[in-house]
């Protein structure tokens, strides 16, 4: 593979966020920024979840997830066993970048990024996140932390090139606080909190400076924590204010914010000039800070509680040769920067990494190779030896100097308490990178252990419910809401948010909204509750309120992706697709990575007969999703009925058919057609079945049901079709339009007179004890049902991945053998009839038609 | 450490963009930080060297009884 990059500078700004920083350009107070960002290639930069630092970094420079990576939080128990400690980088499982290049003898310098204490010994300057915090008056003696860098010997060197907070002056801190010197400064320590913060962000850019200026590099890694510190001090304040602000603070410390973008933008200015014109040079953060309306004004009391600031969006430039000049770039994860960087390189990335590489960022497609894993790849890389570890003396003495620096608190007399504490936090935080990354059944495995251990902490519990509800289990996730309501002493709007989720995904619209509405009156404006309004509304077919309640949630956050989402699907609901294609350009524009939105737009496209744009539309919805043959399907629609194309028709029609993960047998039918029955007779064929056994057998059903819970939620998860492969399910008529393309059904639909159906399940609600007049026919009923299944007929007909054997239910029971081998056939003609045909149970047929009631 | 002195002497003359000499203020300045070592140093030199000044044009007042 070619080199693409003869030098690369990677820029880390924490917490650095768009909405900040467009304001600055606009007025031209970002000068260097605007120049670096006018010759390359600007984006947003998607977070992960959990959104803390040291774990988001750490991703970032090994490209892989955190359950991946090791790092979890900000501290973790010390190997002493008599404290905490923050997060080492010997906790780190994985190869960062700065090892893979080690490994293949390229020069590389890495400052101050979280974590990376101890120094790594790699091929070049390492100096840890442990090197520039200042402690104590000027006076005292201000020694380095063993470990801080590497090459050791330099350690005298660095330690010169700190800046200590007191010996900055006015001409530093008034451009952050003009009115210093009304603060009074034994009450309020907060202009000795920004000097402290100028002081460290200056001793990391004088490292890096020196290291740029003094040693060959290849790649050069620098990360800058102020922005982030001085968002979490500071960004209340910041402009407009807010009614809870009082106005004196306010006027005293609304220009920090601003005043550390233009300082971090004086520095980037220095850092270019170092790396000049044949370096590539990137600059991302790792989430974005609130800076609006959305600022929270409660931080939760929880070790990582200040992370609700946080906001899901940090940025992405990047300038170089073979980089687009003066471009967006969408869909870019901090997943994407390690993969980039060794593509850039010219090395393979890994198979084993989550991220791409963004080849949208290059002028030429780049060349892009791959190997299994680079942990396997023996070498020097530059990462501590298997054997490092600090003696027990050591650790005690870093632990006591980071406790005397203000990093962790003393754990005082109760160790064991705080060992405890830091390690459930950091599985708490674990749990939440396995759901992030669709790694459900580990994530709630570790969530069940925390609430089993802790079972009055709320976030545990609340995060366990919302887990559940994630894969459908909706029994457990009520009990979860249950239980967080026995425990919270007092109901909050947040309680009723949670229920009214989990009441959405159960259906059961109208209680939804109805919570949801309580929470809007009791706890006031909260970030995406009009939208879950809106969604509510949209079940119900209330499309004009819908609209209202995502509009609303619009002019609070404009930039909230799904809304602008929502109003489309709302829109194109109404017909309004103009209006829709609108709004899904909208969502696009702020996140190109968001397949449903390319697909939505492709419908309303199709429907204004617009169709070399909505293939084009449903084309990028491939591109992102490859495994949508939803989009395939309608691509071969437009190419052979619109476009007159049927060679292109055909190549989408093969790649259909290629995408096609497995085949599930369906079992269809109004509920009480006698699916429970074909269920019955499939089990007795040896067929394997998709059941949970949770609905226990009845006397409506005395033989059992044969459902799962996971397939009632169909139309929200379908996380279980893979487990279902192979396997017989029960799926009622209502639901078959939800399943995906990406399988193949045979559907064996029974088909029963629509007045029996009705007369059967009046019969069983009144058997189950609910109020029904038994004889009483509800007409409308009937008319929804025969509506019903002439749509399943269409769909059917219509879905180039099913098949369907409609048998009719009286015929079934009567002529059993007969319908038997018409499964058998349909089903491929191994099947032991007999066996089907000795479960059939006549004597449950009770409602024919001539007893119907009518 | 004698590299670190080393970085002291073996700083380079600030100019500014026209190619004039830098008054480096001794309260220092962001710019001078953002400079990153070569500004520090510089404005610790200068500092160093105010305060050299005002030392021997004031020398310290000594408690000692005159004889």
């Amino acid at each position: 593979m070619k080199r693409l990059a003869k030098k690369v500078l990677l820029i880390g700004w924490d917490a650095a966020d768009w909405k900040s920083i467009n304001p600055l350009l606009d007025k031209g107070l970002m000068p260097n920024l605007e120049k670096f960002i006018t010759g390359g290639v600007m984006g947003r930069m998607a977070t992960l979840d959990p959104p803390l630092s040291p774990t988001l970094w750490t991703s970032i420079a090994t490209g892989k997830r955190p359950y991946k990576h090791g790092i979890h939080g900000f501290t973790e128990p010390d190997p002493s066993g008599e404290g905490i400690r923050p997060i080492n980088i010997t906790s780190r499982k994985v190869k960062a970048i700065w090892n893979i290049l080690t490994q293949y003898g390229m020069k590389t310098n890495v400052v101050g990024w979280w974590p990376s204490h101890p120094a790594e010994p790699v091929n070049g300057v390492y100096i840890s996140d442990f090197y520039h915090r200042a402690k104590g008056p000027i006076q005292e003696p201000w020694p380095m932390l063993k470990g801080a860098v590497h090459p050791a010997e330099m350690s005298d060197l660095f330690a010169n090139l700190r800046v200590h907070p007191e010996e900055l002056t006015g001409a530093h801190i008034l451009p952050f606080i003009p009115n210093a010197e009304k603060v009074d400064q034994n009450r309020d320590r907060r202009v000795y909190g920004v000097a402290k913060i100028i002081a460290e962000c200056s001793t990391i850019h004088s490292a890096a400076t020196y290291i740029m200026e003094q040693t060959e590099w290849d790649f050069m890694g620098v990360y800058y924590d102020a922005i982030d510190h001085f968002g979490h001090g500071f960004m209340k304040y910041n402009p407009p204010r807010r009614e809870h602000i009082p106005l004196t603070e306010y006027e005293l410390y609304k220009d920090v914010m601003s005043a550390g973008y233009r300082y971090h933008d004086l520095m980037l200015g220095r850092l270019l000039e170092l790396a000049g014109e044949d370096t590539t040079i990137i600059l991302i953060s790792d989430h974005g800070f609130h800076p609006d309306h959305n600022r929270p004004t409660v931080i939760p009391t929880e070790p990582a509680g200040p992370a609700v600031e946080h906001s899901p969006y940090g940025i992405i430039v990047m300038k170089g040769p073979g980089i687009k000049k003066d471009e967006t770039i969408f869909g870019a994860s901090l997943l994407d920067i390690t993969p980039t960087l060794l593509t850039l390189f010219g090395l393979p990335v890994a198979e084993d990494m989550d991220g791409k590489v963004l080849v949208n960022a290059f002028s030429e497609t780049p060349e892009i190779d791959t190997i299994k894993s680079w942990e396997n790849i023996k070498g020097a890389d530059g990462t501590h030896p298997a054997d490092f570890v600090q003696t027990k003396e050591e650790a005690r003495e870093e632990l006591q100097q980071l406790i005397d620096l203000g990093y962790v608190e003393d754990p005082g007399d109760n160790v064991q308490a705080a060992v405890k504490n830091t390690r459930d936090e950091n599985n708490y935080y674990l749990s939440r990178a396995y759901i992030n990354g669709g790694e459900y059944e580990s994530g709630i495995k570790l969530l069940e252990q925390l609430h089993a251990e802790n079972p009055r902490t709320i976030r545990y519990a609340t995060r366990l419910a919302h887990a559940y509800q994630s894969v459908g289990k909706y029994k457990e996730a009520r009990k979860m809401v249950n239980h967080v309501r026995d425990i919270e002493d007092r109901e909050t709007p947040g309680m009723d948010i949670l229920e009214g989720n989990l009441l959405l995904a159960e259906q059961r619209y109208q209680k939804a909204l109805e919570l949801f509405q309580k929470a809007e009156r009791e706890g006031g404006e909260q970030p995406l509750l009009h939208l879950r309004i809106a969604h509510a509304y949209l079940q119900l077919n209330k499309l004009q309120d819908a609209e209202r309640a995502v509009r609303k949630e619009l002019i609070i956050s404009n930039e909230e992706v799904n809304a602008h989402h929502t109003l489309g699907v709302i829109l194109s609901s109404q017909m309004r697709y103009e209006e829709a294609v609108d709004a899904f350009m909208d969502a696009i524009g702020l996140m190109y990575f968001f397949p449903a939105a390319h697909y939505h737009l492709g419908e309303a496209l199709l429907k204004l007969e617009e169709y070399e744009k909505a293939a084009e539309a449903f084309d990028v919805t491939l591109r992102l999703a490859p495994g949508l043959n939803a989009a395939r399907q309608q691509l071969v629609h437009i190419y052979e009925d619109h476009l007159q194309q049927p060679g292109a028709a055909l190549k989408y029609k093969q790649d259909f058919q290629d995408n096609i993960k497995g085949t599930l047998t369906i079992v269809s039918g109004l509920p009480r057609s006698g699916t429970s029955m074909m269920m019955q007779m499939l089990e007795a064929a040896g067929l394997p079945i998709f059941t949970d056994k949770e609905r226990s057998a009845d006397e409506s059903n005395p033989k059992g049901y044969y459902e799962h819970e996971a397939v009632k939620a169909l139309k929200r998860n379908k996380k279980w079709l893979p487990e279902a492969n192979d396997k017989v399910v029960k799926v009622i008529a209502h639901l078959l339009e939800y399943l995906p393309m990406t399988y193949r059904y045979q559907v064996i639909f029974m088909e029963r007179d629509v007045l029996e159906v009705v007369a059967s399940q009046q019969k069983m609600l009144v058997r189950d004890g609910k109020r029904v007049k038994e004889d009483v026919l509800p007409i409308m009923l009937v008319e929804q049902y025969q509506q019903t299944l002439a749509k399943v007929k269409k769909w059917a007909a219509e879905q180039p991945n099913v098949e369907i054997l409609y048998l009719p239910h009286k015929e079934v029971i009567e002529n059993s053998f007969m319908q038997a081998m018409l499964v058998n056939d349909f089903l491929g003609g191994n099947l032991p009839v007999e066996k089907m045909v000795q479960v059939v149970d006549a004597s449950l047929y009770r409602e024919r038609g001539e007893t119907a009631v009518v | 450490m004698e590299q670190a002195q080393n970085i002291v002497t073996d700083l380079p003359l600030l100019r500014t963009k026209d190619g004039e000499d830098f008054d480096i203020p001794v309260e220092g300045s962001l710019g001078l930080l953002a400079l990153g070592y070569v500004g520090l140093m510089a404005w610790r030199q200068k500092r160093h060297a105010v305060m050299q000044q005002k030392t021997s044009t004031n020398p310290p007042v000594s408690n000692e009884t005159p004889r």
